[in-house]
């Protein structure tokens, strides 16, 4: 009983100080990134490209001075067009065609940022963790083959957010990402999906 | 999750059809009970074109059916087949089926719409039954029915070439059904006009190609 005491005796005391600290803090302790996002999905076998079809929403909320938590969410398309071959079936089918892959991701889930600054300039580190549902597609020139499945997400960042502007804190954001994602299609030959990319955007 | 289910919908960049070569997609399947064509030494070719559009079909006989039918002719001959000209008319359904002696028989579908075919839930095999005017077995001889030994999952859509090559040598008889034994499709982007005989002729061209297997030579 007195260890049950004393523990929740410190996560009081730890709560007080944190709080503390946060007041503390220049500026709001809420913040709302949001964008255009550029990937590219190197080594995906399936369709390899690097497109901006994508854009970002992300937000948070600093616990610490330089520590917050938030949430994210964002997509993008990448297509890869296939010439013209063709592909023979074990049954002795045969299809000829050209044809574009796409991938259309959707991860979304929590954040944790960590800035080293909090005036004008702020750059950070952050960690996304989440999920990702992917659809991936086949198009041929009237048709297309379709696959979906959900996948888990995690996602390493680093950038800076720019607020130029005295008293305000609208800025501009600009960083860039890694992310891997379990994401399989045993249709299309997909066993995980890497991307790699960069995000431009405005911070409020 | 508004977000989220809003992207669902909405966000997703569709390839442009400008980023296609404009060329037929050709896709072949042959049946899995017919591994050496070389058992077939003649054939014929149904001499008109079905058109297929929206909920009915009918027969064609105009100039662009029959250069696509030659080049059917053509193509079989140059694989090794003799060609038997059995003399019916298509489009007199009330004549006789043909007596000539081919093994094989062709017939040609040109799609010309898909409302029929996109409201319509497929039986496999028999994808088409119930079209209005569609081939009827009994057009080649006492076939009470088709029967397909290998899956046909392709769809339609307009401008489309389908072609049948039926088994003429099988058993005959009201409860008979008659094998189709390879069978081709060439789509191309909506848009493409049938008067684009080159194209046409080169989706032709391409679905012998990768038929290697017809090759009696």
């Amino acid at each position: 009983m007195k260890t049950f005491v004393r523990y929740i005796l410190m996560v009081a005391a730890v709560a007080v100080m944190a709080a503390a600290v946060a007041q503390a803090q220049p500026g709001r302790r809420f913040y709302v990134d949001a964008g255009w996002q550029f990937n590219g999905t190197p080594g995906n076998t399936f369709a390899s490209s690097a497109s901006g079809w994508g854009a970002y929403v992300e937000g948070g909320y600093y616990v610490l001075p330089r520590i917050a938590v938030g949430a994210f969410g964002s997509f993008n398309t990448n297509n890869d067009y296939v010439p013209r071959m063709t592909y023979f079936g074990e049954d002795g089918s045969a299809l000829t065609s050209d044809m574009v892959n796409s991938i259309y991701q959707i991860p979304f889930g929590a954040t944790l940022r960590y800035r080293l600054g909090w005036k004008e300039f702020q750059p950070y580190f952050q960690a996304k963790l989440g999920a990702n549902y992917a659809e991936e597609y086949t198009y041929l020139p009237t048709m297309a083959l379709k696959d979906s499945q959900w996948g888990f997400y995690v996602s390493p960042e680093i950038g800076f957010t720019w607020h130029p502007f005295h008293k305000s804190n609208f800025g501009f954001q600009l960083a860039a990402y890694y992310s891997y994602a379990t994401n399989r299609s045993r249709a299309f030959g997909i066993d995980g999906i890497n991307n790699v990319g960069f995000k431009l955007g405005v911070s409020f | 999750m508004a977000f989220i289910l809003g992207c669902v919908t909405a966000c997703h960049k569709e390839p442009s059809l400008s980023q296609y070569d404009g060329e037929f997609m050709v896709y072949t399947a042959h049946s899995a009970e017919v591994s050496d064509f070389s058992a077939y030494q003649t054939f014929t070719v149904a001499d008109s074109l079905l058109y297929i559009d929206g909920n009915k079909g009918k027969m064609s006989r105009n100039s662009w059916d029959q250069n696509v039918l030659k080049q059917y002719i053509s193509s079989m001959e140059t694989l090794g087949y003799t060609y038997v000209d059995t003399g019916k008319l298509d489009s007199d359904q009330t004549q006789d089926a043909p007596e000539g002696d081919a093994d094989l028989g062709i017939q040609v579908s040109y799609v010309v719409t898909t409302d029929y075919f996109t409201t319509h839930v497929p039986y496999d095999p028999y994808w088409w039954y119930g079209y209005p005017g569609y081939w009827y077995p009994g057009y080649w001889g006492n076939w009470g029915g088709w029967y397909y030994s290998y899956p046909v999952t392709y769809s339609y859509s307009t401008q489309s070439l389908l072609t049948e090559m039926v088994d003429l040598t099988a058993d005959q008889g009201d409860d008979k059904q008659l094998p189709v034994v390879w069978n081709s499709y060439i789509d191309g982007n909506i848009g493409n006009s049938r008067n684009d005989m080159a194209r046409f002729s080169r989706g032709i061209a391409q679905s012998f190609a990768q038929s290697e297997y017809l090759d009696i030579k």
